[in-house]
């Protein structure tokens, strides 16, 4: 049994604009230890995603679809509480921006002891011991001072250590990662980056590791999706996607983002804009802004094709072996 | 903490000293004779010797003000004009009383006000959020003297439970409570209105923090999770508690007349209708440092929850 299994996920929001398809038909499935990178544009639905497999989405003017199984049990389906003993004790997340996604009024030492508490009922010391041990195994060099400060008093590296030492509190399965390393600053990106991979190593973990970065991807990943307009375009293990990219959408993508080795070949952004949500077009999605969209691609929506093994685009004018 | 503790008392002794030049300047404003202003018309030349010596209305304003301030800092408010009574011995009672009223207002719509905020924001949206908007906006809405007046109709004449005027003065704690009641209820709507908003908003503010879904995503109980937002919308909460505690001592006249209660604002009504100078004063200098005190606490409460506040 898959660790995660996604299939069909949908999530929808009712807003003022109508309504908004964040998340459309989204399927894969993660093993125990497996890296997956979640690539696209921001604003293709990665974030949405990430909550949905959470079950995190209020009830109010959202619909989410389909099934998410975590270890089997589908949190589409759990009530509050039974997905609130999969949040960080299986499931783990780590957030963009740790400045606003701990609490500026307590302690590090205490959002760390409040989850151990919740989870395995751990009393004070046991607590502050565990603590200590964890700010240790995210290379926090001065553990006592940092457990003790508050969240604008340590630096942006030292807080996503912090957030990262919440995350693996209770020894989780699965880590959800959503763009850990994109609002620090870039020596430090690289730090925290490195501390990810090593500890996914040495723990085991399943990482999704959300990004619009190739290169950062490329560093971490065993497996990638691509994600456009809230549907996976293209999926392939990692060393595969950069060799083949299938989609125009994914090649639009390389060509737009430095990567190691291309020093000195111009950049070239993908030409419009990501498409309105809230009136997606019959066909493919991307079709406005593909350099080689022809009519078909405006009146029905591609299916996944072969490209080769474990390699799949949603594009038309995909052939077996090689891109269109 | 300390630090900031001291700077803050350093900062309100300017601003009381501004309010008694204020204060002090009144006799000086009056139409006429500063003397007619302070004394009773039919006082005798020996009082009227002592008041100018002891205002020295013949020495520079200057040192008058210090003179006075002297007085003033010994608790010598001076005489009332009309019952001829010190100054102070007025202002004490009806200040004891006005602050039983304001405590009591306050409680209620302090308990009442925030739990009803904090319910609506964790209920945004549901009917439960929006009975409390309706309540909140009734609460401000309604002139606090005509909701006394409809008090008074309702359960002193037509149900004829509780007593509608004055403070039943020696008629011993129960009778007293009964006769604060219904200017309790009638001063805590504005407070209940006001305070269920801005506590509504300010759990709201929080609970569209980043934050919030980080506490919910690492898989904390609700309740755990509520206690982190009420930790956050403290500052705010507090800050509108102290505030609205103030107007309360302060915006009651027109109760405490409906209701013949007999506390600072009744005074000060009394005071105005007899120009009864000295009386004015001694409320206005005693409310005035009242109000500069309470701003303290309440800021250095504040320092206390938030410690962002005192560290930068
Ligand atoms: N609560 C919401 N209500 C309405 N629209 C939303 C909501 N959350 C996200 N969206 C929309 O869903 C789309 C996908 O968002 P997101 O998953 O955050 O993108 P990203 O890939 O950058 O993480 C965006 O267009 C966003 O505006
Ligand atoms: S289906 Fe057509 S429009 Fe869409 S990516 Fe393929 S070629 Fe481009
Ligand atoms: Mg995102």
């Amino acid at each position: 049994m898959a660790l995660l299994s996604v299939r069909e996920l949908s999530v929808e929001f009712a807003t003022r604009d109508g309504v908004v398809s964040a998340v459309n038909g989204v399927s894969f499935s993660l093993e125990a230890g497996q890296v997956l990178a979640l690539l696209g544009e921001s604003g293709s639905g990665k974030s949405v995603t990430l909550r949905a497999i959470l079950g995190l989405h209020p009830a109010v003017r959202t619909r989410v679809g389909g099934e998410v199984l975590v270890k089997g049990q589908d949190v589409n389906r759990l009530d509050e509480p039974s997905r609130a003993r999969l949040r960080g004790r299986i499931v783990s997340t780590v957030f963009q921006e740790p400045m606003t996604a701990l609490d500026p009024v307590y302690t590090i030492g205490e959002q760390i002891a409040e989850t151990l508490r919740q989870h395995r009922g751990h009393d004070h010391a046991a607590a502050r011991r565990r603590a200590r041990e964890l700010l240790d195994l995210v290379q926090v060099p001065s553990p006592d001072r940092c457990l003790a400060s508050y969240p604008h008093e340590i630096s942006g590296g030292m807080r996503q250590r912090a957030m990262i030492a919440i995350a693996l509190a209770c020894e989780p399965e699965l880590l959800l990662a959503d763009e850990p390393t994109t609002a620090l600053d870039v020596t430090v990106q690289a730090q925290i980056l490195w501390l990810l991979r090593d500890l996914q190593k040495r723990l085991g973990l399943a990482v999704i590791f959300v990004t619009h970065d190739l290169g950062v991807a490329a560093e971490i990943a065993d497996e990638a999706a691509v994600m456009y307009a809230g549907r996976i375009v293209e999926q392939a293990p990692i060393r595969e996607l950069f060799r083949r990219p299938a989609h125009p959408y994914t090649e639009g993508l390389m060509h737009a983002t430095v990567r190691r080795g291309q020093k000195g070949r111009p950049l070239v952004p993908i030409p419009g804009a990501p498409p309105n949500l809230a009136v997606l077009p019959p066909g493919c999605a991307f079709a406005p802004r593909c350099p080689i969209a022809r009519d078909p691609c405006r009146i029905t929506l591609p299916s996944f094709h072969p490209v080769s093994d474990g390699h799949v685009a949603r594009c038309h004018f995909v052939t077996p072996g090689g891109s269109s | 903490m300390w630090t900031y503790a001291g700077r803050r008392l350093l900062l309100a002794i300017p601003t009381l000293l501004g309010a008694s030049i204020i204060v002090f300047a009144m006799v000086h404003l009056a139409p006429g004779d500063p003397i007619a202003a302070v004394m009773p018309a039919e006082s005798s030349q020996a009082e009227i010797e002592a008041t100018k010596k002891a205002y020295g209305f013949d020495k520079p304003l200057a040192v008058q003000y210090l003179v006075w301030l002297g007085r003033v800092a010994q608790g010598d408010l001076g005489r009332s004009i009309a019952t001829r009574r010190a100054v102070i011995l007025d202002v004490r009672d009806s200040l004891a009383n006005s602050l039983v009223l304001a405590l009591s207002s306050s409680l209620l719509a302090f308990g009442i006000g925030t739990a009803l905020g904090l319910l609506a924001a964790f209920r945004q949206g549901r009917w439960l959020d929006k009975a409390a908007s309706a309540i909140a906006v009734i609460g401000v809405s309604v002139p606090h003297y005509w909701a006394g007046i409809i008090l008074i109709i309702v359960f002193s004449v037509w149900l004829n439970w509780l007593p509608a005027m004055g403070a039943a003065d020696g008629g011993g704690p129960l009778a007293y409570l009964r006769h604060m009641t219904l200017p309790t209820v009638a001063l805590a709507l504005i407070p209940l209105g006001v305070i269920t908003r801005v506590v509504r908003s300010a759990a709201l503010d929080v609970l569209n923090q980043e934050f919030v879904l980080a506490l919910r995503a690492k898989g904390l109980a609700a309740r755990r999770v509520f206690t982190h937002v009420v930790k956050n919308s403290a500052p705010q909460i507090f800050t509108v508690l102290g505030l609205q505690f103030g107007f309360q001592l302060g915006g009651s006249v027109l109760v405490e007349a409906v209701f013949s209660w007999p506390g600072t604002g009744y005074l000060l009504n009394l005071a105005i209708f007899q120009r009864d100078i000295p009386v004015l004063q001694g409320v206005i200098l005693v409310l005035a440092t009242f109000f500069v005190l309470l701003n303290l606490a309440v800021d250095l409460l504040q320092t206390l929850v938030d410690p962002r506040i005192a560290r930068h």
